[in-house]
C-alpha cells in the first residue's frame, strides 16, 4: 500500500473515531460523597504529591506577593499561633493566647506577653527562644528588608525578653490583630542574616524550620521537596515522611497526574466538583467548603502610562463614577452565578465572611437600560460600529473611544469565562473591553518588577483576594489613601487609587480599637462607601477546597488556613 | 533518432517541467482542493448564523446536533463557528510562522554553512545560544518589554505572536540549512561555477539554495502544525490570541478542561489542526518531488 493510500485509510479511520467520540456524553456525575472519609489510614509514613501551578519564589512569607506561597510555606513554618477552621485562634508555638483574662494582655492593649512553650527546638537543634520573637519584629519593621506583609508590625515600639521563654510586646497604638501578630512563622536570627538583606536571605528558599516539614531539595521550575523535622514540637508528628510540591502549569497535565494517582493533592483545580468528581472518579474528589476568596473588578480611578503611579490625573475613562456605575449595571450576576460560574455565591462588598461580615444588597442591578442612560449621561455616545466614543466626556478628549482592558492571571478558565462573559455583557451597552491575561509573576509582580497594579498602568484588574481573620492590616492596604503604591510605598496596596476621607476614617476607627461591634460598624461603613464610589465591584465567592486523594485523612479545609495549614495530621493509607 | 521526431520535440522550460511533475502528485493536487476548503470556510466563516462570540451559557456543553453542528462549549457558544473562524487566525499564524522562522533559519544557515570560519563559529553559537535559552524565559522577557506598552492593540496582535513562534524556532532550520550548505559547498557544480568567477551571492542564491528547496520544503511542512500548537501554548503566559477571539490553539487549550465530560471540544480544533498540517505536508511532498532535479516523473 502506498503512502498515499496509507493517508486516505487513516483519514477514513480517524473520522470513523470521530463520529463515535462525538456521540459519547460523560456518564452522569455520581452523587459525592460527603465526608469524604478515607481508608483507615496507615499509623504514619508515606510521602504525600501535591500538585502546585507555579513555583514560590520564596518560602518566607513576609515577602510574598503570591499567594502560592503560603500555601507551600505553611508546611515549613510555624509561628506563635494560627486561625482553624473553625475562625478560632489556637496557640501552636506559644502555650496560650494572651488575654486580658490571664493578665496576658494589658487593660489598655498596649502590651502583650507570649510564653512559649519550653524545650522548642529549630529543625537544626537550635533551641527556639523570645530572642527569635523579638528578631522576627526587628526584621520585619526594618525599612529596608523588603517586607510586603507588614501585619502590623510598625504598630510594635519595643519588646522585652526577660527570660528565654517570654517575649513582651509594647504597642505604641492598639493593634486589634494581636492574636495574629507572630502567625506567619517566627524567623529564626541565628540562621537567616541581617534585617536589611532579608530578600537575598538564604533562609527564604531553605529555612531552618519549626514547622513540621523541612526543604531537602529544591528544583527549581520542577518540585520542592520537603521531608518530616525530627524537632517539630508535636510529638509523633508530623505523620507523613514527605511533601513533593511538583509544579504544572498545564491544568490538562494536573488533571492527568490525580488521574492516574500520580498527585495526591491537587492545589486549585479550577473545575467545579461535578467536573472535577468525574475525572477523577475512584481516585479522589474536590473537598470544598463556602469560601473566602472574594471575585472582584478592580478600577484603576487614575490615568495609566503617565509614568505617575499616583491618584492623579484621573483615568479618561473610568474616572467618571458614572461610567463605573453603567458598567455594574450592565452586568447580570444571575447569569454569572448560575451559569457562567456555577457554584459560586453572590458577594456584594470585601466583607463577605467572618465575624466582620456585612450584607449590603447589590446596588448596581443587572439593568441595561440604565447603564446605557448612565454612560450617555457621562458623554459617551455610541458610534457606529456600536462601541462609544467620547463627545462631552469629563475626562476624555472628545473621539476618545470607550475601550477598556481587563487583566487577569492565567492558568484558571473559571476566571477566563468570567471575563470573556463580561465582554460580552459590556459590548450590550457599547463598551470594548479587551482582556489580557498574565502570569501570576506579572499579576502580583512587585514595583520594582513594574507590576500594573502597582505601576498604576492597567485599567481594570480582574482577580479573587481574600481577608484573613483579622482584616484591618490588609483592609487598610487596599482602600486608605495612604496606601497608594509609590516609590516611597512599594507594598502599598490600593491599587484602585482611592482616595476618600470618610473612607479614611472608617478605615482607622476599626484599627483603633479591639471592641468587635464597633469594629464591625466602621466596616460596614466602609463597605456602603466602596459600593457607592465603585473602586472595586465584588462579585462572589469561590467555594474552597482543593482535589484530594481518598487514602489522605487527617486534613480539614479551612478558608482561613492554605493547603497545608494543618499538613502535620495529615495519613496516608496504603 | 529522425529528423522528423528530433523536430515534432517540445523544448520544455524547467518551470513546465516542475509544474508538470507537481499536477502528477495526485496527494497534493488533493492537499491543495482540501486546504482550499479549509480557507475558504474560514473566510465565509460570518455567513454562520452564529457570531463567534456570541454567548448562551444556560446551553453550555451540548454535544453536537443539528442545530450546533460541533456542540457548544462552555459559555454556550457554537464551536463551528468559533472553528471557522479560529482557522482565520491559525491559518495565518501557521504560514506566516513558518515562513518567517524559515526566512530566518535559511540567512542564518546559509551564511555559516557557505562562509564557514568565523562567521559559522559565531552564527552556530548564537543558534546554540537560543536553543539553550529556556522558552519560558524568552517569553517572560518578551513580555516584560511588551507589558509596558500602552498601545494593547499591539501587544495582543496576531503579528507579535507570529514573532514570537518564529524567535522561538528559527534555529532548527539553520542547523538544517548549515549542514546543507555546508555539504554542497564543495560539490563539483559549486567548484566549477567559482572556476568561471560566479560571485559568492550568485552562487547561493542560484546553485546551492535550489538544491535545499526539497530540505526546506520538508521543514516547513513540520512547522506549520507546531507553529499552530505552540501560539496554544503562548497563552498561558499573557501572549497568543486572547480570549474570546477563537483560534484553534486556544480552543484546544480551553477543551483540555472539559476533556472527559466534552470531548468533542478537543476533537473539531485538533482535526482542523490536523486535515490542514496533512494538507501542507502533501502539498509539501508534491513541491519536493516536483523541485528534486534527480525526479523521474
Amino acid at each position: 500500500m502506498n503512502s498515499s493510500k496509507r493517508s486516505v485509510v487513516f483519514v477514513m479511520l480517524l473520522l470513523a473515531f470521530v463520529l463515535a467520540l462525538s456521540g459519547c456524553a460523560a456518564p452522569p456525575p455520581q452523587q459525592a460523597d460527603t465526608g469524604g472519609e478515607a481508608a483507615a489510614a496507615s499509623d504514619g509514613g508515606g510521602q504525600v504529591v501535591l500538585i502546585i501551578p507555579e513555583e514560590p519564589a520564596t518560602l518566607n512569607q513576609y515577602l510574598a506577593v503570591a499567594a502560592i506561597v503560603r500555601q507551600v510555606a505553611d508546611a515549613t513554618t510555624a509561628g506563635l499561633s494560627l486561625v482553624d477552621q473553625n475562625g478560632d485562634f489556637q496557640p501552636v508555638l506559644a502555650e496560650t493566647i494572651p488575654s486580658i483574662a490571664d493578665g496576658t494582655v494589658s487593660e489598655d492593649f498596649l502590651t502583650v506577653t507570649w510564653k512559649l512553650r519550653p524545650g522548642l527546638l529549630w529543625s537544626d537543634g537550635t533551641p527556639i527562644t523570645s530572642d527569635d520573637v523579638k528578631f522576627t519584629w526587628e526584621a520585619i519593621s526594618n525599612p529596608d528588608s523588603g517586607a510586603v506583609l507588614s501585619n502590623d508590625f510598625e504598630k510594635i515600639s519595643s519588646i522585652d525578653t526577660p527570660d528565654e521563654l517570654t517575649a513582651v510586646v509594647h504597642y505604641s497604638e492598639v493593634n486589634s490583630a494581636y492574636p495574629m501578630q507572630f502567625a506567619y512563622g517566627l524567623l529564626p536570627r541565628h540562621a537567616t542574616g541581617e534585617p536589611n538583606e532579608m530578600e537575598k536571605w538564604e533562609w527564604n528558599r531553605a529555612p531552618v524550620t519549626a514547622g513540621a516539614f523541612v526543604v531537602s531539595e529544591w528544583n527549581s521550575g520542577d518540585s520542592i521537596v520537603m521531608d518530616r523535622n525530627p524537632n517539630y514540637y508535636l510529638d509523633g508528628q508530623p505523620y507523613l515522611d514527605r511533601l513533593i510540591f511538583k509544579v504544572v502549569p498545564d491544568p490538562g497535565a494536573q488533571m492527568a497526574m490525580m488521574i492516574q494517582g500520580e498527585g495526591q493533592v491537587h492545589l486549585w483545580p479550577g473545575a467545579t466538583k461535578e467536573d472535577y468528581d468525574v475525572q477523577v472518579e475512584g481516585e479522589g474528589q474536590l473537598q470544598e467548603v463556602p469560601g473566602q476568596w472574594n471575585m472582584a473588578l478592580r478600577f484603576n480611578l487614575s490615568k495609566p502610562f503617565d509614568d505617575d503611579t499616583g491618584a492623579t490625573p484621573p483615568h479618561p475613562i473610568l474616572g467618571d463614577l458614572k461610567v463605573r456605575q453603567a458598567l455594574a449595571h450592565a452586568i447580570d450576576y444571575d447569569t454569572i452565578i448560575n451559569d457562567v460560574n456555577p457554584g459560586v455565591s453572590p458577594a456584594t462588598s470585601p466583607f463577605a465572611y467572618g465575624w466582620y461580615r456585612c450584607d449590603i444588597p447589590r446596588t448596581y442591578t443587572f439593568d441595561q437600560e440604565k447603564a446605557n442612560a448612565l454612560l450617555e449621561e457621562a458623554g459617551w455616545v455610541m458610534g457606529s460600529d456600536g462601541i462609544r466614543v467620547a463627545s462631552g466626556a469629563a475626562n476624555a478628549e472628545d473621539g476618545t473611544r470607550l475601550s477598556l482592558q481587563m487583566e487577569g492571571y492565567t492558568n484558571f478558565q473559571p476566571l477566563v469565562k468570567l471575563e470573556e462573559a463580561l465582554v460580552e455583557m459590556w459590548k450590550a451597552v457599547g463598551v470594548e473591553a479587551t482582556i489580557q491575561n498574565d502570569d501570576f509573576s506579572i499579576i502580583f509582580g512587585s514595583l520594582a518588577d513594574g507590576a500594573p497594579r502597582k505601576t498604576g498602568n492597567f485599567d481594570i484588574l480582574i482577580y479573587d483576594s481574600s481577608l484573613s481573620i483579622d482584616p484591618q492590616a490588609t483592609i487598610a492596604g487596599l482602600f486608605h489613601s495612604s496606601a497608594i503604591p509609590s516609590a516611597d510605598n512599594p507594598a502599598g496596596a490600593n491599587y484602585s487609587r482611592w482616595v476618600n476621607a470618610e473612607a479614611d476614617a472608617a478605615i482607622d476607627l476599626a484599627g483603633s480599637t479591639v471592641d468587635v461591634p464597633t469594629r464591625q460598624a466602621a466596616y460596614c461603613d466602609l463597605a456602603n462607601l466602596i459600593d457607592a464610589e465603585l473602586p472595586q465591584l465584588h462579585l462572589y465567592l469561590f467555594t474552597e477546597g482543593y482535589g484530594a486523594t481518598d487514602k489522605l485523612s487527617g486534613y480539614a479545609v479551612s478558608i482561613w488556613g492554605s493547603l497545608t495549614w494543618d499538613a502535620q495530621n495529615w495519613k496516608l493509607s496504603q | 533518432m529522425t529528423e522528423a521526431a528530433l523536430n515534432s520535440y517540445e523544448a520544455t522550460s524547467l518551470t513546465q517541467l516542475t509544474l508538470r511533475r507537481f499536477f502528477r502528485h495526485r496527494m497534493a493536487l488533493l492537499s491543495i482542493g482540501v486546504l482550499a476548503l479549509v480557507i475558504f470556510s474560514a473566510l465565509f466563516a460570518p455567513l454562520s448564523p452564529y457570531g463567534p462570540t456570541e454567548q448562551n451559557p444556560s446551553n453550555d456543553l451540548m454535544p453536537p446536533s443539528l442545530d450546533h453542528w460541533f456542540g457548544t462549549d462552555d459559555l454556550g457558544r457554537d464551536v463551528f463557528t468559533r472553528t471557522l473562524y479560529g482557522g482565520r487566525i491559525s491559518i495565518v499564524v501557521g504560514l506566516a510562522a513558518t515562513a518567517l522562522s524559515l526566512l530566518v533559519g535559511v540567512v542564518v544557515g546559509a551564511l555559516a554553512g557557505y562562509f564557514g570560519g568565523w562567521l559559522d563559529n559565531l552564527l552556530m553559537r548564537i543558534t546554540d545560544a537560543f536553543l539553550s535559552l529556556p522558552s519560558l524565559f524568552v517569553l517572560i522577557l518578551i513580555s516584560t518589554v511588551l507589558r509596558d506598552m500602552p498601545n494593547s492593540a499591539m501587544r495582543n496582535s496576531v503579528w507579535i505572536v507570529v514573532v514570537v513562534i518564529a524567535v522561538l524556532s528559527w534555529m532548527w532550520p539553520a542547523r538544517l540549512i548549515r549542514g546543507a550548505f555546508l555539504s554542497m559547498r564543495h560539490h563539483e557544480f559549486v567548484i566549477a561555477a567559482e572556476s568561471v568567477g560566479v560571485g559568492d551571492w550568485r552562487i547561493m542564491l542560484r546553485h546551492i539554495l535550489p538544491n535545499s528547496v526539497g530540505l526546506i520544503i520538508v521543514q516547513a511542512t513540520l512547522s506549520v502544525g507546531s507553529a499552530i500548537i505552540i501560539e496554544s501554548g503562548l497563552s498561558y503566559l499573557g501572549f497568543g490570541v486572547q480570549p474570546p477571539t477563537p483560534s484553534w490553539g486556544n480552543l484546544l487549550a480551553t477543551a483540555q478542561v472539559y476533556a472527559l465530560r466534552a470531548p468533542w471540544l478537543m476533537v473539531f480544533p485538533g482535526l482542523m489542526i490536523f486535515i490542514t498540517t496533512m494538507s501542507v505536508n502533501h502539498i509539501g511532498d508534491g513541491l519536493r518531488d516536483a523541485f528534486d532535479p534527480f525526479s523521474v516523473r
